[in-house]
């Protein structure tokens, strides 16, 4: 095996460590602590960098087992296995982890400073990075759960930072839950497979092998019933976790988290894992044509809700967030239409553009403390880079010609197109056409004009941020603007030739057609947005209408109202009941069997305490009375009776 | 000995003899109050189970230790006297602290 890839264990271990270190000797120190985190991401993140130009280089898939963890559990013929693998994608998606970890937490640096609980948010970064590396460089359904359940874990610390405020308490528990609901039937589905391909594996292989399940899905052995339930059964994983409809509704309220954090986890890497999940499992897609339909389905839906909801946001993060639901839904979109590269490839330039996004908005956020759009306004001149910054990710975002977003969104609209199902067809354009509306009356809004006024706030205050902000904005920026020249299309050596699927990469003719559509969408988006929000061009008001279409706007504004949907169905019809019932198994069944325990053996000893009563000839009578028995048992039933059993008189 | 030879007193009498004594001191025992009594009552269930020891092994039980009975009755003799001293200076302190030797009314330790 070639250097990097005997490396790659320090991956896993950096991070891993950092955390053990900050948690363990370093809790007092701050600064030190933050150095570690991001000098254990760097480390893993030159690692990953060298590892993907081996890949680069050449193409190869390596596995092996992690030292002693490579027999995690092995019983009779059962074998679970922890190891690393690496192929072009699980070495794409580690250099998107580990960079946006190292960007994030220099970033955090500066944001944080001051803030309750930084060695604390440091380490569940470290132990973030490492869990969601776990995952990444997962070889088998087994890792990628506990990488799976572990990024939830932290995702839930991490949302929760300021769990004194009840609504972050709200948030990181509705986050935690929500994902749930997608995760009980992912491991199910694990489950499935491992009981139908248990035993079929080719030479050695640990179960639940990716790799070695890959001929096995559509081999014959499950029929295509069983096959689109297991699919649909991984996939309502990738639901949860991608925050997918009818899943999505935590991923807004997840943005009570400090904003890094939402960069990292809630847009460029834990949320990525669902549609990772599905490009790493996309064989077992493959296999079943009704499960790659549903797939496309939930994620054209997604994408375009959350795309017309986003329009009618008032909140900067959540504008944000939804923009990063519907790029995870047309994302889903793509793999279901089968244009795996796309969505692979816009997962990449989505986490740069996206981190950017969060943080550009964070640095906004850090210095006008608040995140209502309608408070802000005016910022170009005064704050210079992060305009510039955030300019370069919203033209990203909307998919404007030669910015990155641009690149991968019409591979994806390419192989919408090719599709040749009107229904998806006309909804690719207006996902397009609402994103470049959206993003960009985020940044008219908040960026052209004047300052809004605001009641004890100078906008003379208003000052561009500090270093260990800006240079992460510039960094992803640059990214932003370049990282879509990776995967011209139809070029030799591009990404779609990296990361595809099948056998040998497919190189698609360029489609002008669905270009040109999704170009003309988005910058009819674009003028949309500047007519309506852009002060010194605005022709229409937006107030006006929301009034006069109010209907629409109260849809959009409440999202759908989903909340108050799934609050009336299921939290107040079914959770809180069932809540109320396993409260009640428990203290009455539960302590009442404990109790009654306790209380039985008290009640005992209050009766049999009596016997010990002082008087010695009172023990004298039991004494004898015993004896006396004895004697009667043996008189009646000589030696072969009961005393044998406590070994008296054997002859 | 008389009873060797097919003679008159044998084992039996022996045994009914430490089992009459044996009763008595169950009797006093469990009958009186005062603590010396007690004592002495005890004393006579070990010398009813001396008497026994001592029959059977004159009557040839346990061939392989002929004398294990003697040797036991020994012991308890010992034993015994051991025991009424101690007993005796117990007895002596509860007095004092006390003023009783009635063992029902001696009755602290319980629960």
């Amino acid at each position: 095996m070639p250097a990097p890839y005997t490396l790659m264990w320090l991956i896993l271990l950096l991070p891993l460590s950092a955390f053990a270190l900050m948690f363990a000797l370093t809790y007092e120190n701050k600064r030190t602590s933050a150095y570690i985190g991001i000098i254990a991401a760097a480390g893993a993140d030159i690692v990953s960098i060298w590892v993907l130009f081996a890949e680069l280089a050449k193409p190869q898939h390596w596995q092996y087992g992690l030292g002693i963890f490579s027999d995690f559990i092995q019983y009779a013929d059962i074998h679970f296995q922890l190891g690393i693998l690496a192929d072009p994608l699980a070495a794409m998606m580690s250099v998107v982890v580990c960079s946006v970890s190292f960007l994030i937490q220099v970033y955090s640096l500066e944001y944080m400073r001051g803030e309750e609980g930084y060695v604390r948010y440091f380490g569940f970064i470290s132990l973030f990075t490492f869990s969601m590396l776990l995952l990444v460089l997962s070889p088998n359904y087994f890792q990628t759960y506990i990488g799976w359940e572990l990024v939830g874990v932290c995702s839930y610390l991490l949302i929760g930072h300021y769990f004194k405020r009840p609504s972050a308490a709200a948030a990181a528990k509705k986050a935690f839950i929500v994902t749930r609901l997608g995760d009980f039937p992912f491991l199910v589905g694990i489950g499935y497979i491992f009981f139908r391909f248990h035993g079929h594996l080719a030479g050695g292989a640990a179960d639940l092998d990716f790799y070695a399940l890959k001929p096995l899905y559509a081999g014959g052995l499950v029929g295509s019933l069983g096959l689109f339930l297991m699919a649909m059964m991984v996939f309502s994983g990738a639901v949860g976790k991608s925050a997918q409809f009818p899943l999505h509704v935590w991923l807004p309220d997840a943005m009570e988290g400090p904003t890094p954090i939402s960069a990292l986890i809630h847009a460029a890497t834990m949320v990525a894992a669902g549609v990772y999940l599905v490009a790493r499992t996309y064989d077992l897609f493959a296999a079943s044509h009704q499960a790659l339909a549903v797939v496309a389905a939930i994620g054209a839906v997604t994408s375009l809700m959350a795309a017309i909801w986003a329009v009618a946001q008032d909140d900067i993060k959540r504008i944000v967030a939804y923009s990063t639901l519907s790029h995870l839904g047309l994302m889903m979109f793509g793999l279901g239409v089968g244009a795996y590269s796309a969505a692979v490839f816009h997962l990449f330039t989505h986490a740069w553009f996206k981190a950017l996004l969060f943080l550009g908005a964070g640095s906004v956020i850090h210095v006008l403390h608040t995140q209502d759009i309608w408070e802000m306004g005016g910022l170009w001149k005064r704050m210079r880079v992060t305009s510039w910054t955030m300019l370069i990710g919203a033209c990203s975002a909307a998919g404007i010609p030669l910015f990155a977003g641009f690149w991968s969104k019409d591979g994806i609209m390419a192989g919408v197109f090719a599709s040749q199902n009107p229904v998806f067809i006309v909804v690719a354009i207006l996902i397009s056409f609402f994103s470049a509306l959206y993003t960009f009356r985020l940044f008219f809004v908040v960026f052209t004009g004047e300052p809004a006024k605001r009641r004890a706030f100078d906008p003379k205050k208003i000052h561009e941020s500090s270093s260990p902000i800006l240079v992460p904005l510039v960094v992803l920026a640059v990214l932003a603007l370049l990282i879509g020249y990776v995967g011209l299309p139809g070029i030799k050596g591009s990404f779609t030739q990296f990361v595809f699927f099948g056998r040998n990469p497919v190189v698609e003719d360029v489609n002008y057609v669905a270009i040109g559509a999704s170009v003309v969408a988005g910058l009819l988006g674009l003028v949309t947005a500047g007519l309506f929000y852009w002060p010194a061009y605005a022709r229409f008001s937006a107030a006006d209408f929301n009034r006069r279409f109010a209907r629409v706007y109260d849809w959009s504004h409440n999202k759908g109202y989903f909340d108050e949907i799934y609050e009336a169905m299921f939290v107040r019809g079914v959770i809180v009941n069932l809540g109320r019932a396993a409260q009640w198994f428990d203290s009455h069944v539960i302590d009442g069997f404990v109790d009654g325990v306790a209380d039985g053996y008290r009640l005992l000893g209050d009766r049999v305490r009596r016997l010990q009563s002082g008087k010695v000839q009172g023990y004298a009578v039991g004494l004898f009375a015993a004896l006396v028995a004895i004697a009667v048992v043996a008189l009646i039933f000589g030696s072969s009776g009961p005393l044998a059993l406590v070994g008296g008189a054997a002859r | 000995m008389i009873g060797e030879g097919g003679s008159l007193i044998g084992l039996g009498h022996f045994l009914v003899l430490s089992a009459g004594l044996f009763s008595i001191g169950v009797y006093g025992l469990l009958s009186k109050r005062n603590a010396i009594t007690l004592l002495m009552c005890v004393e006579l269930m070990f010398n009813a189970t001396n008497i026994a020891l001592v029959a059977f092994a004159r009557f040839g039980y346990n061939s392989a230790q002929p004398l294990a009975g003697q040797a036991f009755a020994l012991f308890i003799i010992t034993i015994a006297a051991a025991e009424v001293a101690v007993a005796i200076a117990i007895l002596l302190l509860i007095y004092r602290l006390r003023g009783t030797i009635w063992v029902d009314e001696i009755d602290l330790m319980k629960w």
